[in-house]
């Protein structure tokens, strides 16, 4: 196989691989630290993604800078749900089993209410860089893949900062190992998940609008993400947010190697057989938390 | 007390926003309503199983808007026979699981007289239960969908031809023939469902017929999002003409790829579904410039059909009344042939005057032809058309990413076949604009 | 129910559904009841290992198509009797619960629910690329002609999966009462524990896996009889196990009659909705009555009438 093949296709790998861990880091808060196994989180990527679509027709912005500016408004969309879920089920101390149920239909209702309001065909956005790569020596790359790859690694430097620096961080790590101690040290648990769901929700905005640079939406693509999601998350390590780096590099090189030697049409399955293997010898993922 | 205040409240609350949810969905959503049958006379009762949601909605819905315009313009004409047209639709949501109960209620629960499916694996599903009941159904698009059980009261809408996955792409291998110099080597690259493989089957046999080579033979999953790495192995095998055989998501990041990797094959393009959505193509602008894909109808005076251009203006009207829920709005793809579909069942109804009697009016339909908004139809013994009129268009004169750009006449120019070539093509492919 | 009474029960049901579509000729009922059947069967075969042993299987649907596959591979495409591809798909699912069991079942209960999603991915890969199989062409299978008095297929096929429902019932009543169901119930309270008392937690986890996956292999088996066309989208699909998941919650884990409730009546709204609401908020009305399930009665809705029975006697 030509070196200049195997060279563009680990790069795009690598750029594809930020955009995948971009689009996974709410469910690794999630999951991985409030326990909280939020199914819907690719609906609300969507979500984010339509919404990005109508800002930045509205106000001819660039797809990212929407989904920037939907950070906010989805931070405290975040809060919003962790109360409901809360009173809903974590103060009766229900299972998480129950909840898993309410995120299902919480996944269909957002689907329906997309493709109402939005129409159930395909919506693309015309951007600048749509078609054009950055060209380094042999290799090719995707403005919009690159941009979606910086943003992505930026979006897991604040978080890792965040969850290592500020106390609010530390805090939502520490409620997910011990709820009890933390609350012990003067941080109420509850307080803490809010928070964590709240940034949890956050990303997700972000990765709408990553998704919309990329290419097209449709309200029911959300569910070929799930598997996806949660292949990264586990890889990676579920609650680690560098880990979920990786585990999306690892996906996206991985996806792009068996194209090149073997056919895309086996991309899926060597990844699913990759995620098996690290479950059977490594399962807590590459970073553990 | 098993309802605790604290249960009441979050139930009221879950409540409140799921109402809200469905009012403002509601408030954002147009959905164009049939005529209801007056009950002066028993209505003709058409049952319609077809994806209003999920994935193929994009073409069941447009699909739909068609049909119903028909049943409202036949019944504004007084209907057929004096009945006037009741269309009763289920949604199967895209799923094949659910089509054969859905065709069952139609048939044994609501006694509807006619079936119609759109897309070769609802019909396919749709076939075995529809032949034990001795209706007439329409397919409305579909590749070899009645291939399992060959049910003589099967009709085609599209313009394929009578080896559907053969005609469906042989025009485009047919023209490259033509061109001088002939083009000599051919790249495959399809998508891994029904419709990608069939395409590439079809176009395995054109290879065979006009004598090229296939230096590549790709296949994708339908969720690939990046496709550098693809087109850049493809790229590498130097082929003079590229046959991509895929479906909207794809066709788009296909086209981007190849644009940023500089794959110039001399020819490109193929059985792409996609390209021919409003959405994509404002997207994508100029990038299109140049890509040949295929057709059912376009806006060239060269395929003027009677009605058609009116049919267009209605569909346009219903769509864009939806506001941001509208789906493709231009509307070139699906609806001519579904209106043309229900046009032939409605000439073949009034002409026969056999009402009932399914067998006489199959029989009477293979031995005729109609006119319609696709143009004349006539059918095989086992419901194909009995020649293809799959048009080859290349995208030319783009001025930019808008919709404006690609309405009307002169930017999807016909390029094969030659009764209603409206243009030449641009050859070999300038390379990648915009 | 008393014991001795069981077989008695368990005849006079079977004998309801054999007879049943000789009598009462609606196609329609048979192939929307077709369904719901199939659902409680599978939620019944899913809380064999995730309400009573506490493991969520998210590859119902890796299960049910390898069933639905290797039975119509064995009766379409080598044109064996169908009579032999029906428990063959199930031995395929089964061996599959083997495979996926032995490499995860040893860890905690999310690996192996990812592990499920995970294999649903790989199986769904490997018959897309399989021509064999079909590929993503899809096969159109030949259909029998029923034998009589049956005088539609789907009329077979409802007696024999109602068949297969009773029996998985009557199979998932018996682990539950048995030292298996009660070991599997120690290990979903405790796996620690009960290990440190000598239950044998790996085997009881194998054995309910393989059962599980043997009987969504069987239900699956039927489904090419049913369609008549299969392609691996519509087999595969995802939402075929959050479907049996939901359904076994809403109507209960942990009993045989929990996912029996929650798959009747879960699969009736389904199917009621889609031929009543017009279009995609069919899905809405289902996805609301989830909800509402979900936080009314999140133990399950069996969890409801037991209170209600309960509070009544007191």
């Amino acid at each position: 196989m030509a070196f200049d093949l195997v060279l563009e296709s680990i790069a795009t790998g690598l750029l594809v691989g930020g955009f995948y861990a971009a689009l996974s880091l709410g469910l690794t808060i999630s999951l991985g630290l409030t326990d909280i196994a939020n199914v819907a989180h690719p609906a609300f990527i969507f979500l984010g993604a339509y919404l990005a679509l109508a800002l930045s027709q509205a106000f001819h912005l660039d797809p990212i800078v929407s989904g920037m500016v939907l950070v906010l408004p989805f931070y405290f969309l975040g809060n919003a749900l962790y109360l409901f879920y809360n009173r809903a089920f974590e103060r009766r101390g229900e299972s998480s089993l129950a909840g898993l149920v309410l995120f299902f239909g919480l996944l269909i209702l957002l689907e329906v209410g997309m493709a109402s309001e939005f129409g159930v065909g395909l919506k693309a956005i015309y951007s600048p860089y749509g078609s054009v790569a950055l060209n380094i020596g042999p290799l090719s790359l995707p403005l919009r893949f690159v941009y979606s790859f910086v943003a992505g690694v930026a979006a897991v430097v604040l978080l890792q900062l965040f969850l290592t620096k500020t106390f609010q961080g530390r805090a939502i790590r520490a409620v997910a190992q011990d709820a009890q101690a933390l609350s012990l040290m003067g941080a109420k648990p509850a307080t803490v998940k809010l928070i964590a769901t709240g940034v949890s929700m956050a990303t997700a905005a972000l990765a709408g609008g990553l998704i919309l640079a990329v290419g097209p939406i449709s309200p029911y693509q959300d569910r070929l993400l799930i598997g996806r999601v949660f292949a990264v998350v586990v890889l990676g390590g579920s609650g680690s947010v560098l880990g979920t780096l990786l585990g999306g590099i690892l996906l996206g090189v991985s996806e792009n190697i068996t194209t090149i030697y073997l056919g895309a049409g086996w991309s899926l399955a060597v990844s699913a057989v990759i995620l098996l293997a690290v479950l059977a010898l490594r399962p807590s993922g590459i970073l553990r938390r | 007390m098993y309802f605790s205040r604290g249960r009441a409240v979050s139930t009221a609350i879950l409540a409140v926003a799921v109402i809200v949810i469905l009012v403002a969905a509601g408030g954002g959503y147009y959905y164009y309503s049939t005529v209801y049958a007056p009950a002066t006379t028993t209505p003709i009762k058409i049952g319609v199983v077809i994806q209003e949601s999920g994935f193929l909605a994009l073409a069941g819905v447009p699909g739909l808007t068609a049909i119903k315009i028909w049943a409202n313009d036949t019944n504004a004409a007084g209907g057929l026979l004096g009945h006037k047209i009741q269309i009763i639709a289920y949604d199967d949501a895209s799923d094949t699981s659910k089509v054969p109960a859905l065709i069952q209620k139609l048939i044994s629960v609501d006694n509807v007289d006619f079936l119609v499916t759109l897309g070769t694996v609802d019909t396919a599903a749709a076939m075995p239960v529809a032949s034990q009941s001795g209706k007439i159904i329409l397919g409305l698009f579909g590749t070899n969908a009645n291939a399992g059980i060959n049910y003589s009261k099967f009709f085609q809408a599209a313009p394929i031809g009578p080896d559907p996955n053969y005609d469906q792409v042989k025009g485009y291998f047919e023209f490259a023939n033509s061109l001088s110099p002939k083009p000599q080597t051919v790249a495959f690259v399809a998508v891994q469902n029904d419709f990608g493989q069939q395409c590439a089957i079809g176009g395995a046999k054109a290879v065979k017929v006009f004598g090229f080579r296939i230096v590549a033979n790709e296949t994708y999953p339908p969720t690939q999002t990046d496709f550098s790495s693809l087109m850049t192995k493809v790229k590498s095998t130097n082929p003079d003409i590229a046959f991509v055989c895929s479906y909207p998501p794809d066709s788009i990041g296909i086209v981007q790829a190849a644009k940023e990797v500089n794959f110039v094959p001399k020819l490109m393009g193929g059985g792409m579904i996609g390209p021919q959505f409003t959405a994509l193509e404002a997207a994508l602008g100029k990038t299109l410039q140049g890509v040949v894909t295929f057709a059912y109808w376009v806006p060239e005076p060269t395929i003027n059909f009677p009605g058609v251009n009116t049919l267009i203006q209605k569909y346009e009207a219903v769509a864009n009344a939806s506001g941001a829920a509208a789906f493709d709005p231009l509307g070139y793809l699906y609806p001519p042939y579904s209106y043309a579909a229900l046009q032939m069942l409605g000439q073949a109804v009034t002409a026969c005057n056999c009402l009932g009697n399914n067998d006489q009016l199959a029989t009477y339909i293979h031995g005729h032809t109609f006119s319609t908004v696709g143009g004349d139809m006539n059918f095989t013994s086992f419901g194909e058309w009995t020649y293809s009129r799959v048009l080859w268009i290349q995208y030319q004169n783009i001025a930019g990413a808008s919709v404006n750009a690609f309405a009307g006449p002169g930017h999807q120019v016909i390029v094969w076949p030659a009764t209603y070539k409206s243009g030449n093509l641009a050859y070999p492919f300038p390379g990648w604009q915009g | 129910m008393k014991r001795s009474r069981a077989p008695l029960y368990l005849v006079i049901l079977l004998s309801v559904g054999v007879a049943l579509p000789i009598f009462f000729k609606q196609p329609y009922f048979y192939f929307a009841s077709y369904i719901v059947l199939e659902y409680i069967a599978l939620s019944v075969a899913w809380n064999l290992l995730g309400g009573y042993g506490g493991y969520l299987n998210f590859g119902t649907s890796a299960f049910f198509g390898v069933g639905a596959y290797a039975s119509a591979y064995i009766f379409n495409s080598l044109r064996l009797p169908v009579i032999l591809a029906i428990p063959a798909g199930g031995a395929m699912a089964a061996l599959l619960g083997v495979l996926i069991g032995y490499s995860t079942l040893r860890l905690r209960g999310v690996y192996f629910a990812i592990a499920t999603l995970a294999a649903t991915t790989l199986v769904q890969s490997i018959v897309l690329n399989t021509p064999a199989l079909g590929s993503a062409v899809g096969l159109y299978i030949r259909l029998p002609p029923p034998p009589p008095p049956y005088g539609n297929l789907i009329e077979l096929l409802f007696a024999t999966l109602f068949g297969v429902t009773v029996v998985s019932i009557a199979l998932s009543y018996w682990v539950e009462n048995s030292w298996i169901g009660r070991g599997l119930m120690a290990l979903r309270d405790d796996e620690e524990a009960a290990e440190t008392m000598g239950v044998p937690t790996f085997r009881l986890k194998m054995f309910a896996n393989v059962l599980s996956g043997f009987l969504m292999g069987l239900v699956g088996a039927f489904y090419p009889l049913y369609i008549a066309y299969m392609e691996p989208y519509s087999t595969f699909d995802l939402g075929i196990s959050f479907n049996v998941f939901v359904m076994t919650l809403i109507g209960g884990t942990g009993t045989w009659q929990g996912p029996v409730i929650g798959g009747l009546i879960l699969g009736t709204i389904q199917q009621a909705a889609s031929v009543t609401i017009t279009s995609q908020y069919n899905l809405a009305v289902v996805a609301a009555a989830m909800l509402l399930f979900a936080v009314l009665a999140p133990g399950g809705l069996k969890g409801i009438f037991s209170k209600f029975i309960t509070s009544r006697a007191e």
